[in-house]
């Protein structure tokens, strides 16, 4: 029983990052209507940007690297957008099209940064960050807690900032009906591009958390996606927190099925939980109304 | 003919009948398929099963054993994810791929885990036994044409105007009574069964099954030539097979030094992949159907002004 509840506890990590990685790939697959694989290579190049910078220095070089890091990510993906993804759905390209454009520029970006950065493992100076303590009993350490922490806070203002705020209404309206959105006066094209870079930067987080947690390795970002991808589904396209509960499960269960069966199979467990999710609750585990699609 | 040509006319006829099948999956019904690799796999093992366990190594009981699998694993995916939404069939597609990858990975006794199955000969056919790469050429040569032109025929038939009917408009197939989702989940099954059906060609001429061959990147990577080749054309699938087998190839050859040759081919790849899409917006085939790159990026550019001038007009008219 001991051996589980720790294996929640570590779970809680990685579904706190899936949540981050979910909710911002989600976002951004409705705003750019593109299946973002580059994701997680822009996602990497801040954090190798950011690691870079850091090297051995303390908290302040750690948060001055990070910064750095984000702009360039968010500069990144907004440009990626109006470079690339834009024109494309624009011309009517269809989803697998810019999945390979999407594939293409990964491979491209990815190539690039193992010959500027090498392509050995970096790591942070995690000022003990990691350093498990004891806690009733189970090992707990300040990096479980701020990722915990920082999902619930991220994903609660993305969430109230969608609902309640002006900007965040026309975001939803120019997601669900964009014709429509441009029509009472919206003007879609820099908000879609304003929020991409949101995103971009955002998207800094999960990878950088999980920099933070192991190591920054450049080609460890589709497991990542992968995930992600998962969590934007079984969540319920368009809802925030659905996805965020469903990254958090993923996490969990993947924690779960490591402890109690051989550790290379515990993401068989987490795709088969996702199948039989899409077989009984089509609609996400959070439902939505169909009209919010 | 050289063997290194041969070699890679080999290889590029086993790919072009993979291909061929997802093209039916992709190009026609647009479902988004990632486990076409691991079908290709179940193909391999099922012959690495056949020369390991039952000391055969007869083709058609390679078949016999890989197609149903392939086809019964095709059909639950489908049949489980196609009655809700189509990004349920991704994560379907996505899970097959990947559980299907550990279930090889772990199972040692047929898949020799990381270091794969070996010692696997060229398989033999209705008693006959290729030997030599020309012979091979003459066997994946024959198949494969067998497999194009039963395609190209099956598209002409009336069931294949229903599957091409799919990809354009599926509430008017299914106010005409037919059902869309039956139609997909059968041309899904059938593009699957084609990747099997390559699988023991593949192990039989490398000589080796490895896992690594059959797994989520091979499936992207296949995903993305189709659509290169041209998605919806038959010929399509066997160019976006020339691209996947010849562009590495061809980057081999090259004399790259070798500490960051990897790299560079991969930036290379990725680069032609982002310019054939931004340039070539119908894929190879459609381009050359329609004429050279350099006039379809003058025309494109004309007709951007064009549209430009269009969209104020409509605007002003919407507004006055």
């Amino acid at each position: 029983m001991h051996a589980l509840i720790q294996a929640v506890i570590n779970g809680c990590v990685f579904g706190g990052i899936y949540a981050l990685a979910g909710v911002t790939f989600g976002l951004f697959y409705q705003v750019s209507k593109v299946f973002h694989i580059a994701f997680a290579t822009l996602g990497t190049l801040g954090t190798m940007i950011a690691v870079t910078i850091a090297g051995d220095g303390g908290a302040a070089a750690i948060i001055a690297g990070l910064l750095v890091g984000v702009a360039a990510t968010a500069v990144a993906t907004a440009a990626v957008y109006l470079v690339i993804y834009r024109p494309l759905v624009r011309r009517g390209a269809d989803t697998g099209t810019t999945f390979v454009a999407s594939l293409g520029l990964s491979l491209l970006i990815e190539a690039l940064m193992s010959l500027g950065f090498g392509s050995q493992n970096r790591s942070f100076n995690a000022l003990g960050l990691t350093r498990q303590r004891d806690v009733a009993g189970f090992g707990v350490s300040p990096l479980h807690l701020t990722v915990v922490a920082l999902m619930v806070v991220v994903v609660g203002m993305l969430s109230s900032a969608l609902r309640r705020t002006r900007v965040g209404h026309q975001v939803r309206a120019m997601i669900s009906h964009p014709e429509q959105a441009e029509l009472v006066g919206i003007r879609t094209f820099p908000l879609s591009l304003a929020v991409c870079a949101v995103i971009g930067g955002l998207s800094v987080m999960p990878f950088a958390l999980q920099g933070l947690n192991s190591s920054v390795v450049i080609s460890s970002g589709l497991p990542l996606t992968l995930f992600a991808v998962l969590a934007m589904i079984a969540g319920g396209i368009g809802s925030v927190w659905g996805t965020a509960v469903a990254g958090m499960a993923i996490g969990v269960i993947n924690g779960l099925a490591a402890a109690v069966v051989p550790g290379q199979w515990a993401t068989s467990v987490v795709f088969v939980c996702a199948l039989i999710l899409i077989v009984i609750r089509p609609t996400g585990v959070v439902r939505t109304p169909a009209t919010a699609r | 003919m050289s063997p290194a040509t041969l070699d890679l006319v080999i290889l590029l006829l086993i790919f072009a009948i993979v291909t061929v099948g997802l093209d039916l999956i992709i190009g026609y019904t647009r479902i988004f398929s990632i486990n076409q690799a691991l079908l290709f796999g179940v193909g391999a093992f099922s012959y690495a099963y056949c020369v390991d366990f039952l000391k055969t190594d007869s083709l058609v009981v390679a078949w016999a054993i890989a197609l149903p699998i392939a086809a019964g694993l095709s059909a639950a995916i489908g049949l489980a994810s196609l009655r809700v939404r189509g990004d349920y069939f991704i994560v379907a597609s996505f899970g097959a791929q990947i559980i299907g990858s550990q279930v090889l990975f772990n199972w040692f006794s047929l898949t020799g885990g990381a270091t794969g199955a070996y010692g696997l000969p060229f398989p033999r056919i209705l008693g006959w036994t290729p030997e030599t790469q020309n012979d091979y050429v003459l066997l994946v040569g024959v198949i494969a044409a067998v497999v194009y032109v039963a395609v190209a025929l099956l598209l002409v038939s009336p069931w294949g105007r229903l599957v091409r009917a799919l990809g354009e408009d599926q509430a008017a197939l299914a106010a005409a009574g037919f059902d869309p989702r039956r139609l997909q989940v059968v041309a899904f099954v059938l593009g699957g069964s084609l990747a099997a059906l390559a699988g023991p060609l593949y192990a039989g001429y490398l000589g080796i099954a490895q896992i690594g061959d059959y797994s989520l990147n091979v499936s992207i990577s296949l995903l993305a030539m189709v659509i290169l080749g041209g998605a919806g054309r038959v010929a399509g699938g066997l160019l976006g097979a020339g691209v996947f087998v010849a562009i590495p190839y061809m980057l081999d050859r090259t004399s790259l030094s070798s500490a960051t040759s990897g790299q560079i081919k991969q930036a290379i790849f990725g680069g032609l992949l982002l310019f054939i899409v931004l340039f070539m917006p119908s894929g190879v085939t459609g381009t050359l159907a329609r004429g050279g790159v350099v006039r379809r990026l003058v025309r494109r550019l004309r007709r951007g002004v064009d549209d430009g001038v269009s969209r104020t007009a409509e605007s002003t008219e919407g507004t006055g």
